[in-house]
């Protein structure tokens, strides 16, 4: 049927497609879609060492506690005040319910607790315990955060890809846990032998620093017991105090990673310099540092600039756009400056709060005279609670931990805005609840270790 | 192996010889003369037609028509053996006419009067990977959009031109910047971006070869850019192709059409073909149009009050405060006194644009080789004042094909363009030329923009420069300041084009190969200057991006047709398409300009680190489809296309993707005509189309890059520079397949009335599924989202054309055409959650924080704060006690969502008060408002002609879709919006304020509006704040095009040796009718770098134009 010159056209047909299959791949010949670079990620590696991950740690922890979270805490407690969306809205108790959801994120993901448990486990494969002391320390410097903040969180099962909507835990369980694994890191870090190097350079702090980590541990495990004491009662006052004796040393404070690099520079830098204006002093701790007995107090001028009128002025919440003073240009944002999170400081007033709870107020006025003179503040004359928590206040300035200690001791006695209310806790982030059914609402309004009234 | 390779050569070598034997067999048998073929092309109403191909298809030879539809052409001595041999006249609109001539004798006449054709019939269509059919046999609907509706939109930007052309193709341009991004979207969104946030896009494809149509920002490269909604207005890459090359324009809407695609078409295909020579004498065309452009509309700003707060003025401001002060943002000062000079700062930086678009195009050809030749320049300068806002293209393009013998051609086609683009700052950032012309309050005067004194920037929060802050921050720019300092340019080199055979292996076999290349290297650089108060470092910034695009792209198909008689016919087709795509970008930031003015890393105090990407990804797909044509009447076609990618997961590499149609012109058996139906057509198409996979979503990596970044835009931390490597927040899909579309379609095509008028009406039902999100997972459990092929979108519509001839006279007539659409976009299924963030992209936060995929809804809905009302389930608190505010409405209130008005004694669950006794509460709980997308869209097209004079006129209508008119709610936290003016004024909500029911203890009790009201509960940026009242109706009526030709045929235009001159003035967007309070309804900030839609956050206005054109004509 067909002619020879059709089938001749057949033939190379034919060969035409064979040819252009051979040269090309068929299916089932899929070097043309596997070859290099189609496969794996060409951009980033794939594995990473403990340094890599320990150094991200670091950077992470320091977002964590530099962030939003830390100028929301800022505002709400009256050391600053917010000028700009959404920042005004903030001193106006005005936040949606998936506004802190980065932040909630932050602990949980990369730099947060998914790589310390892979910094934790690999050290001690390799039975570096130093190293694996050092990342518990930050592991509970990092959760107890963010039980302080939520209260019941996710910890037991979190940070674990495998386990998709990880369970609340409750605070207390969080906080007795991160105790539990500070007093084992305090073990830990005193390790000895060859392999125990622990993160050495990788570590942006404390260049590695046995000593110091015991000592943040210590810090830490004070702290957790202070945020019980409403619940526990007398005797976490003495364990706190027991524990803040081996607390940090003067000159030995946990601070930020800042350095004046772009990627690393102080939140609170980038923040006024991109954001200028939108976050003031506030009224509250401007007019409480100026008005102490002995005159003015000289942190003053580091923690704020004047106003155009050569004065420092704050904003209370909810007033906007008058003449206030920026945050201290030169000093608190600097791009290097290092953001003290756990520090000496911390560390005396925890002693001085457990002395005067216990009935000690001699002992009390000893650390807090010993934190005024690291300040540069003249001494004081008698130790009270109100006065060691008041200083605390102005000493933790820009510091979370402000707003825990607020809860726990109604010190200092803020006036709330337009007669809101203060929030006591942040809600479960909207996008959280949205993917992790196990959290069924936006929580309480207090957290268990937030009794009263 | 061996073996085979040498049969495979020695076959090779056989297509050679027999080719080249053939070649000699015909010119054998030479014969006598050349004949030359000439004659006259007319309508019926003997109007000349212009542009027709006369042709013997058996010879392909054959030419085209002049202005005055006369023609001639010469078949070759060679060929000319006295055989008789069809003679075949075709032209756009009419019915092509064929008769059989006698090629001896030297000379053959013939005249044809062509009947107009409205529908089609018997043209040629192109449906993708090389294959055709003819009009009538189409089983799906058709959307054509030929040359003169391209080139009489005026539009440098060919999306842009598809306005309003093809029903259930909506087309938005997002800003009026020069050389500005335009979306398009077919019958609906149906994917949520692949995994890489693209917006839901349709492939392009000019002359067979797929090309680059993305759109890029610089912002990924710097956090602090703020993402798309900030920056300034990106091209998308079709702006590189001049539209005057385009022939046609086919839009493949439906998976039945697009299956050929397979994994590419998920969102449709638009073929582009370009123009090519055809035999004949050398035409050319000199094309110079020259256009006014204005900013169409502007926000309503008061101008009653000056700066400051609470009434009072800002010392610094009243430079009451020294140099260097700081002063407020706002425009809450005092009523300005009668006399007070005030300043219209909503157009202010505003000014006309202008472009000149000169085109000159020459094509031509024998009978064995033909050309087309285009050289284009565009030069557009935009509405906003300074050297920095302008689209320059230079396009040159060469077609040529070649008959190497009667049955073998090749050509090739090639375009290089060079398109630069500059553009000023828009969106949400502090140098933004919208934000910072419409913050600044009434009573300050922008100009001039450097202070006298100092040299130095000058703004309104920064009115006293000394000579010591060249370094600092302005809070904001001076708009001024910005648009004449500030840079960002994109330089783009384009080159794309393919070479192509086409060999007829005997009377029923064809072959067709293409080689396609598309190739763009674009080169960009911003820099903001020193004392700018946009970047992480005001001492100035110079960002460096180089993105280089390739792809290469192989097609062969074959084509057999069978016949077993008349009334059994069809074709076969198989196929093989390889394409191979690469992306590599390289950018750089430097920071700290060292002396101001000099954009250039080598000028930067300190570098950051490079940021490099590269991706590459190929496909391999083959793909075969039959055709069957039954007593002339019945046509059916099946595809089946085979579709490999490297993107998809190890154990799923190849995925099917079948379609079949069928037509029937069920007036045929009928005679020709049931009554007034002349010509009745019925069809039904089903279609699977894919979309695939972004590169690398199944790629486990640790990254350096990845910043903890803050909640709060702009701020970040990274391990980059550190040594540090951290988990990514996306966790790698486990197995990833592409996302399938499947979709049925039927119609109707009806002529009516012996073609005075002409239906068309399909409807269509698409379900996507597998569709691949980044599902979010708890983000406690060390992730935030992983990709899957999790959700599941539908698309529901009609769609309608309507055209009607009342009069058809030779010197007068007169076309009406209607367009009409709905569609109805359904997100079935996310994989769980409700719903997800949209348009979100590598670039950053494309959605705004607004834009969602939401269950039950729409893909980019929007989700926002509101008043709390009553029929939610609202707790507030009263004494520290819960209060449930459903408990206090009525039934009539919990159904009409009243507003709660607080006596002043609750607070909502955040402890938030409101602005006290009288005012609605905050609630805190974000909710679903609607989405952006239109209820219907239509459009109404009118053409009379009288003479020589055309007039034509293009209306576009969009109702319903909300658009977030994020400039309103920030300039009322500002105070320079005009209701903020309302301050002071003593109002009751529900009564004379906020129209609406009302519920709650403080209902009817009269409040004075205050700067705080403004501030936090009716104002600020979202989103963080209230934003429910300033989601407004998008709908608008727009008169798109209006146009008038005047074409010049006469002695003198003779004596000047050309053919004709045409003269048009036409107007875009002359008129806008829409209640939408912002700059337009159309604009979208994020443009087409992100998905989400109805975001105008400060964009720059659209603009209306007037364009001269003049065409002459050889």
């Amino acid at each position: 049927m067909l002619t020879r010159t059709a089938r001749a056209t057949f033939r190379s047909v034919v060969a035409v497609f064979l040819t252009a299959a051979v040269g090309s791949g068929l299916p089932g010949c899929n070097d043309y879609l596997t070859g290099t670079k189609l496969r794996h990620n060409p951009n980033d590696p794939s594995t990473a060492g403990l340094n890599n991950l320990f150094t991200s740690i670091q950077i992470n922890v320091t977002t964590r506690l530099e962030d939003q979270l830390a100028r929301t805490v800022c505002i709400w407690m009256q050391q600053c005040a917010g000028q700009i969306p959404p920042f005004n809205s903030i001193g106006e108790y005005a936040v949606g319910e998936d506004d802190y959801y980065t932040d909630w994120a932050g602990f949980y993901g990369g730099g947060g607790l998914i790589d310390l448990h892979t910094v934790e486990s690999k050290s001690l494969q390799i039975g570096d315990s130093i190293y694996a002391g050092q990342a518990a320390v930050l592991e509970a410097l990092l959760i107890a955060t963010a039980a302080d903040v939520w209260g019941d969180i996710p910890y037991s099962q979190a940070g674990t890809p495998s386990i998709p909507a990880p369970a609340l835990d409750s605070q207390r369980v969080v906080y007795d846990s991160l105790e539990k694994k500070l007093a084992s890191a305090v073990v830990y870090l005193g390790a000895g032998g060859p392999s125990n190097a622990g993160a050495g350079a990788a570590d942006l702090v404390y260049g590695g620093d046995p000593v110091k980590w015991t000592a943040l541990a210590n810090t830490l495990r004070a702290r957790i017991f202070l945020h019980m004491a409403l619940r526990l009662g007398t005797a976490a006052y003495d364990s706190a105090a027991a524990a803040a004796s081996a607390g940090i040393a003067a000159g030995g404070d946990y601070v930020s990673v800042n350095n004046s690099t772009a990627q690393l520079s102080n939140l609170w830098s980038q923040f006024s310099t991109i954001y200028a204006g939108n976050i003031v002093a506030g009224k509250f701790l401007v007019d409480l540092m100026n008005g102490e007995p002995g005159g003015p107090d000289p942190r003053l001028p580091e923690y704020f600039d004047p106003n155009s009128a050569g004065v420092f002025a704050g904003a209370d919440p909810g007033v906007t756009g008058g003449d206030f003073s920026p945050i201290n240009t030169e000093v608190r944002t600097a791009p290097a400056f290092p953001q003290p999170f756990v520090t000496y400081a911390e560390n005396e007033l925890i002693q001085a709060e457990a002395d005067v709870q216990t009935g000690n107020p001699a002992g009390a006025l000893v650390h807090l005279n010993n934190e005024l003179s690291t300040a540069g503040a003249p001494p004081a004359t008698s130790a009270t609670l109100q006065s060691v928590m008041t200083e605390k206040y102005i000493a933790e300035f820009q510091n979370i931990e402000v707003w825990s200690d607020w809860r726990r001791t109604g010190i200092p006695a803020l006036v709330p805005y337009n007669g809101g209310t203060i929030p006591r806790r942040l809600v479960y982030p909207l996008s959280e609840r949205n993917a992790n059914k196990k959290i069924t609402g936006p929580g309480p309004s207090r957290n268990w270790n937030d009794p009263g009234p | 192996m061996p073996l085979f390779r040498r049969k495979t050569l020695v076959a090779v070598g056989a297509i050679c010889s027999v080719a080249v034997g053939q070649a000699l067999v015909s010119r054998a048998l030479l014969a006598q003369q050349p004949v030359t073929i000439s004659g006259h092309v007319s309508s019926e109403s003997q109007a000349p037609l212009a542009a027709a191909t006369v042709s013997i298809p058996s010879l392909q030879l054959g030419t085209t028509t002049r202005e005055d539809g006369r023609y001639s052409f010469t078949v070759p001595a060679a060929i000319a053996t006295g055989q008789t041999v069809a003679l075949t006249a075709r032209a756009l609109g009419f019915k092509a006419a064929s008769v059989d001539i006698s090629l001896a004798g030297g000379t053959v006449t013939h005249d044809f009067v062509l009947t107009s054709n409205p529908l089609h019939l018997g043209e040629i269509v192109v449906t993708g990977e090389g294959t055709t059919t003819e009009a009538q046999k189409l089983g799906s609907s058709r959307s054509n959009v030929a040359a003169p509706d391209i080139e009489k939109s005026n539009e440098p930007n060919l999306v842009t031109a598809l306005a309003a052309k093809a029903p259930g193709v909506e087309v938005n341009s997002n800003a009026g910047d020069p050389g500005a991004s335009t979306s398009i979207l077919i019958r609906g969104a149906n994917t949520l971006g692949g995994g890489g946030g693209r917006p839901s896009e349709p492939l392009f494809v000019v002359d067979g070869v797929p090309v680059d149509n993305s759109s890029t920002t610089v912002a990924f490269l710097d956090p602090q850019t703020g993402g798309p909604q900030g920056g300034v207005a990106s091209p998308n890459r079709a702006i590189d192709i001049n539209p005057d090359d385009i022939e046609s324009i086919e839009i493949l809407k439906g998976a039945a059409a697009g299956s050929i695609y397979g994994a590419r078409a998920g969102q449709g295909v638009v073929l582009i073909t370009t123009k090519h020579g055809r035999a004949g004498r050398t035409q050319y065309s000199l094309k110079s149009s020259y256009s006014f452009d204005n900013a169409n509309h502007f926000p309503q700003l008061q101008r009653e009050f000056g700066q400051g707060d609470g009434g009072v003025g800002d010392p610094c401001a009243m430079h009451l405060a020294g140099l260097d002060c700081n002063a407020t943002a706002d425009s809450y000062g005092p009523a300005l006194a009668p006399g007070t000079p005030t300043f219209d700062h909503a157009n202010e930086v505003f000014r006309q644009g202008d472009a000149s678009d000169n085109t000159l195009t020459a094509s031509g050809g024998n009978d064995r080789t033909t050309f087309f030749l285009s050289g284009s320049y565009l030069s557009q300068g935009g509405t906003v004042i300074g050297p920095n806002d302008y689209l320059k293209r230079t396009s040159v393009r060469l077609t040529a094909d070649h008959r190497v013998f009667s049955n073998l051609r090749i050509g090739g086609d090639v375009t290089v363009a060079s398109t630069n683009q500059g553009a000023v700052q828009k969106g949400f950032n502090y140098s933004s030329i919208t934000w910072t012309s419409w913050l600044t309050p009434p009573d300050f005067n922008n100009l001039p923009y450097l202070d006298p004194s100092s040299g130095l920037h000058r703004s309104y929060r920064f009115p006293f420069p000394s000579v010591f802050s060249a370094l600092d921050t302005r809070g904001y720019d001076n708009p001024f300041f910005s648009a004449f300092t500030s840079i960002s340019n994109t330089n783009t080199a384009r080159t794309f084009g393919d070479v192509h055979g086409e060999w007829d292996a005997n009377s029923w076999l064809k072959l067709n190969y293409t080689l396609g290349l598309d190739r763009a290297n674009d080169s960009r650089l911003q820099g903001q200057p020193q004392g700018n108060s946009q970047t992480f470092n005001p001492g100035g910034q110079v960002l460096t991006l180089d993105l280089a695009n390739s792809q290469i792209d192989h097609n062969l198909t074959a084509t057999a047709s069978y016949s077993l008689g008349s009334n059994v016919q069809g074709t076969f087709t198989a196929g093989q398409n390889l394409n191979s795509r690469n992306f590599n970008e390289t950018g750089e930031i430097g920071d700290v300009l060292l002396a101001p003015g000099i954009y250039s890393l080598n000028n930067t105090a300190s570098q950051r680190s490079p940021v490099t990407i590269e991706e590459h990804q190929r496909t391999a797909g083959y793909f075969g489809q039959g055709t069957l044509d039954l007593l002339q009447q019945l046509y059916l076609k099946a595809g089946l296309r085979y579709d490999g990618a490297s993107t998809y997961s190890n154990g799923d590499l190849w995925a099917f993707f079948p379609s079949a149609s069928a037509a029937w012109e069920f007036t045929k058996p009928l005679g020709g005509h049931i009554g007034p139906i002349s010509y009745g057509k019925l069809r039904a198409a089903y279609g699977e189309v894919g979309t695939q996979p972004d590169p690398y979503l199944t790629s486990f990596i640790y990254s350096a890059t990845d910043h903890f970044s803050d909640a709060y835009g702009g701020l970040f931390l990274s391990p980059q520079g550190s040594g540090g490597l951290a988990t990514p927040d996306t966790a790698i899909a486990r197995t990833l397949r592409p996302e399938r579309t499947r979709e049925l379609e039927g119609g109707i095509d009806l002529g009516l009335l012996g073609d005075r008028s002409d239906i068309g009406f399909t409807l269509y039902q698409r379900t996507s599924s597998d569709v691949i999100l980044a599902v979010p997972v708890a983000a406690s459990s060390g992730y935030q989202v992983q990709f899957s092929n999790a959700a599941e979108i539908r698309n529901q519509g009609g769609e309608l054309t309507f055209n009607v001839r009342p009069i058809t006279g030779r010197t007068f007539s007169w076309e009406v055409g209607l367009l009409g659409s709905v569609n109805h976009t359904d997100v079935l299924s996310l994989g769980g959650p409700d719903f997800v963030p949209y348009g979100v992209g590598p670039t950053g936060d494309g959605g705004f924080g607004l834009a969602y995929a939401q269950v039950g809804n729409s893909v980019g809905a929007f989700r926002d704060y509101d008043y709390v009302r009553c029929g939610r389930g609202v707790t507030l608190y009263h004494g520290g006690l819960p209060y449930s505010v459903d408990a206090a409405c009525t039934p009539a209130q919990r159904r009409a969502h009243a507003l709660f008005i607080n006596d002043g004694t609750f607070v909502n669950s955040q402890g938030d008060p409101g602005d006290g006794a009288g005012f609605p509460l905050l609630d805190p709980i974000q909710r679903l408002v609607g989405n952006p997308d239109p209820k219907w869209t239509g459009s109404v097209r009118n053409v009379f002609k009288l003479g020589r004079v055309t007039l034509s006129a293009l209306v576009d209508i969009r109702r319903g879709g909300l658009v977030y008119n994020g400039t309103r709610e920030v300039m009322n936290f500002f105070g320079t919006s005009l209701e903020s003016a309302q301050r002071g004024h003593t109002v009751t909500f529900g009564k004379n304020y906020f129209a609406g029911p009302v519920a709650g203890p403080g209902a009817g009790t009269p409040v004075t509006l205050d700067q705080g009201w403004f501030q936090t509960y009716y104002g600020g940026i979202s989103p963080h704040s209230i934003g429910f009242p300033f989601y407004e109706d998008g709908s608008f009526t727009k008169l798109r095009e209006v146009s008038v030709t005047y074409s010049v045929a006469n002695r003198t235009v003779s004596r000047l040796g050309l053919s004709t001159i045409d003269l048009r003035v036409s107007g875009r967007n002359l008129a806008v009718w829409t209640k939408y309070a912002g700059a337009d309804p159309e604009v979208n900030t994020g443009g087409s770098e992100t998905g989400a839609r109805g975001i105008d956050f400060f964009s720059n206005p659209q603009t209306r134009s007037v364009v001269l054109t003049v065409i002459l004509n050889r």
